[in-house]
């Protein structure tokens, strides 16, 4: 049995490591007062696993004899009882025969070996399991069942009780095409790579022969055998770059395919009618180890590529998917959890505190107030009532209510917001990489250059000129340059990756190396999207009773003025007869006085009355699109707060950074144009950029108005900017963004803030950068074969000293990119 | 040097062997997922039955 000794566990620089793995903690994970400190729930099960840690096992066993019927938190464990309702099975499980049943599950919290034992050991947790199967790369667990046994809430509370709460995964078109790309990119390369070394293998002998004599029985052999491999090369992997070109020419754009199908097909012919004439040189083993190379440069992009997109699109299966419906079952009223796609029309659902709307309906019964920042980009919640309507994807912040649901799916609202999405990513103009544009130019001029030599040879001897224009055509071929682009943007992708800047297409690096218009989106992405104590003037003493008043009120202004104005740390006083005033406000006694803490009506409500110093200060709180609260002791008003969005900390700098570098920079918002204007003026935006008031619809047509001049950068979270992320050039959703602006967008930055933003322009213009000095180094390659060529001066074996030399300073050359490098080392 | 006849099909052959199992090996979805196998060595054995 592993015996660790606790409270000698070392101590690194960064502070406290964790008992189990002594990997050093990650700040926030640290518990005062525990004598050990785990770093996940992993190492924490693992730990008790190993140390046959009685209590703690206990635990897990005891949670498992709670169930009971009811769908709510039991000691704040969640029931999953949607899970076992029969649309998800529809919809995520899949069948393995045998009455056995499989799905694949996101888990947050997945970080290192001790998650992975203690996941997989979930069959002897929880029996009817069969396996568990979790993923390191991509947080996801695979588990198969028997059917009967067990149920599928069971196993997400089993997996929740663990630390890692489930959230099931369909299986998405793009995943399963994804995977059979890679299968098929892998086996492709394994087929070149096994072709190149061969034919360089035979190659050898050839050589050898070349150098020293050989016999031509020998030789021949050795020429067939490699004019068979590379045939097999050439039809099978191969064909992509046949293919690539085709369409090219089909749809008439340059592509990077083209000078590498002429070069392989000159190569390839020549080489063939040599080989059976007997005569004359062959480049078999050239061509082979091109198409293993450039096969390599665009698979290990490939890879990155489909890392991003499947970080992000297992990020978006986040969002809590299901609705708590009323029911009625012989006379009864009882509540269920059915997930969100089994909603129907007229189906009428209980809406708690923290709930995601399910559908657009109107409100039966209850009181609240609902955020629909992610929809309309408002700051402030907007209070309901019984008649109003709401829409989905909006929160219900405070009160519970029931609502009948009026559309559900796509034809509620923000079903119809995604839709636009679809309309914007249409309007998208694909821009031509700038190696596919150099790859146009470059084939013309090759030919031309091809031609030109055939001319200058023609007389002295026809066969030589034939040979000569042929080989200048083969090592022209642009092995390194079709290398450098997909290799460079690959290193700068994983790069961008580990500073939790997910990119999902190479071409967002292109369009941002020059300078253009950058629109941000408001809530959520310039501000912290939730409210604030912003100001308080006047008697700071009354602050301890105006948090103990807040304290009874269920509201957004008053939750932020309970955690920002308790952390004075005042003593706790004694408030009594506490009323809650629904859009007012509330009141209370203290100390024999009566307190009221809320806005002007409340004010009139107590018929109090206000100095005009608090008049005044309150007008200009206003001004900076706040709330303003007033604080009446006795009907006088003796201090004013104001309660408004956080602006992010490195909003203003990052703005001013965006600027330096070129960029302009404006904002679009939904919120009130007055509240866009004040928080432009607070972060140093022109306000003639500074636009309030804005539908999705017309975010998607400013963005489409600017992009005539220059490359347009949408930076957004909510579904309200999700059209305009998608018809954008680049389109980036910020940290916890909706899922449908995941979706559309082509960077996400899993980061708080706006500087990786920052970032991604300045890597962006230094991985084009790499990308110049690669396309240099490897046309002064290409000129120097091309001038030995046309001297007649070429052999196999100078092309196949020439072509690695060229792809290796290459990649170093993308190796040594700085872009997205670590600050600090 | 008549051996060559034999020794460079039969290299040849070799080779393509080792092409078609890596082929089987990626058909079977060996090379899916390259970063959880190698933790999981670490796993303890399934404690022994009593008999």
């Amino acid at each position: 049995m592993l015996e660790l000794d606790v409270i000698d566990a070392p101590l690194t620089r960064t502070g406290v490591v964790c008992a189990h793995c002594e990997k050093p903690l990650p700040a926030g994970a640290i518990r005062d007062g525990d004598s050990l400190q785990f770093c996940c729930s992993g190492c924490k099960t693992a730990y008790a696993i190993l140390h046959d840690d009685v209590h703690a096992l206990s635990q897990l066993d005891q949670s498992r004899t709670n169930d009971s019927e009811d769908d709510e938190l039991i000691h704040g464990q969640r029931m999953y009882a949607e899970l076992d309702h029969p649309k998800i099975r529809e919809l995520y499980v899949q069948s393995v025969g045998q009455g056995l049943e499989k799905i694949r599950l996101y888990v947050t919290g997945i970080h290192c070996s001790a998650c992975v034992l203690t996941i997989e050991k979930l069959p002897r947790f929880l029996n009817g399991v069969v396996e568990a199967r979790a993923n390191l790369a991509n947080s996801t667990v695979t588990v198969i069942w028997q059917v009967g046994k067990t149920r599928l809430s069971e196993i997400a509370k089993a997996l929740d009780r663990l630390g890692y709460p489930p959230h099931p995964v369909g299986v998405q078109k793009h995943e399963r095409a994804a995977q059979t790309e890679n299968r098929n990119q892998l086996v492709r390369l394994a087929v070149a790579g096994a072709c190149a070394g061969n034919t360089m293998l035979i190659a050898f002998a050839l050589y050898s022969g070349f150098f020293t004599g050989i016999s031509s029985e020998h030789e021949t052999l050795f020429r067939w055998a490699s004019a068979i491999l590379a045939g097999f090369a050439l039809v099978w992997p191969g064909s992509v770059f046949f293919k690539g070109a085709a369409s090219a020419i089909r749809t008439w754009t340059p592509h990077m395919d083209l000078p590498v199908a002429l070069g392989l097909a000159a190569g390839g012919g020549m080489g063939l009618v040599n080989t059976y004439l007997g005569r004359g040189e062959i480049y078999f083993d050239s061509l082979t180890v091109l198409i293993f190379l450039l096969l390599v440069g665009r698979y290990i992009q490939f890879r990155q590529q489909s890392r991003a997109i499947d970080r992000v699109a297992l990020l978006r299966n986040l969002t809590p998917r299901f609705a708590r419906r009323i029911a009625e079952q012989d006379g009864a009223f009882r509540i269920e959890s059915i997930p969100v796609e089994a909603l129907e029309v007229d189906d009428v659902v209980e809406l708690r505190a923290g709930d995601v709307i399910p559908a657009d309906g109107v409100i039966l019964a209850g009181e609240s107030t609902i955020d629909r920042a992610i929809l309309t980009g408002e700051s402030v919640g907007v209070p309901i009532q019984e008649g109003d309507q709401v829409p989905a994807g909006a929160t219900n912040l405070s009160g519970v209510c029931r609502m009948r649901a009026d559309a559900v799916g796509d034809e509620t609202r923000l079903g119809r917001l995604v839709e636009l999405v679809e309309i914007g990513s249409q309007g998208k103009t694909p821009i031509v990489q700038f190696a596919n544009r150099i790859g146009g130019y470059f084939v013309v001029v090759v030919t031309i250059l091809a031609i030109i030599t055939a001319i200058i040879w023609w007389p002295s001897n026809s066969e030589l000129a034939i040979n000569n224009s042929m080989a200048l055509l083969i090592v022209a071929c642009p092995c390194a340059l079709g290398l450098a682009t997909p290799l460079t943007l690959a290193v700068a992708q994983g790069r961008a990756a580990s500073q939790k800047i997910l990119i999902k297409s190479g071409d967002v690096l292109e369009r941002l190396s020059q300078p253009g218009t950058i629109w941000l989106d408001k809530t959520g992405t310039i501000t912290e999207g939730k409210m604030a104590v912003r100001a308080w003037f006047g008697d700071e003493s009354v602050k301890s009773v105006v948090v103990a008043l807040e304290r009874a009120v269920v509201h957004p202004l008053a939750d932020a003025i309970v955690r920002d104005l308790s952390a004075d740390g005042h003593e706790k006083p004694q408030v009594a007869d506490v009323k809650s005033l629904s859009g007012m406000g509330v009141t209370g006694m203290f100390n024999g006085l009566s307190m009221a803490v809320g806005n002007e009506t409340l004010l009139s409500h107590v018929d109090g009355q206000a100095e005009d110093k608090f008049l005044k200060k309150m007008d200009d709180y206003r001004a900076y699109g706040w709330t303003t609260i007033c604080v009446a002791v006795d009907g006088d008003v003796v201090a004013v707060c104001a309660v408004g969005d956080e602006i992010r900390d490195d909003v203003t700098t990052t703005i001013s950074d965006m600027k330096n570098r070129g960029w302009s920079v404006g904002i679009l918002s939904g919120d009130h144009p007055e509240v866009v204007q004040s928080v432009a003026r607070q972060v140093g935006i022109e306000p003639d950029l500074a636009r309030g008031h804005v539908s999705p619809e017309d975010k998607l047509k400013t963005i489409r108005e600017h992009k005539t001049a220059g490359p347009v950068v949408m930076v957004g979270d909510g579904v309200n900017d999700s059209a305009a992320l998608a018809a954008a050039d680049v389109g980036i959703a910020v940290h916890g963004g909706a899922e449908t602006s995941l979706h559309a967008a082509t960077v996400y930055l899993d980061r708080h803030g706006l500087s990786p933003i920052l970032e991604l322009i300045d890597g962006a213009g230094q991985t084009l950068k790499t990308i110049y000095r690669n396309f240099a180094t490897s046309i002064c390659y290409n000129l120097a074969a091309v001038g030995i060529c046309m001297a007649g001066l070429i052999n196999p074996l100078i092309a196949a000293v020439l072509m690695p030399i060229s792809s290796l300073s290459v990649l170093s050359i993308a190796m040594l990119n700085k872009a997205f490098q670590r600050k600090t080392a | 040097m008549s051996v060559i006849y034999i020794a460079l099909p039969v290299a040849l052959v070799l080779g393509f062997a080792a092409v078609m199992a890596f082929v089987w090996a990626v058909h079977h979805g060996q090379y899916d997922d390259l970063e959880t196998p190698a933790v999981r060595i670490l796993e303890d054995d399934p404690p022994q039955e009593e008999k």
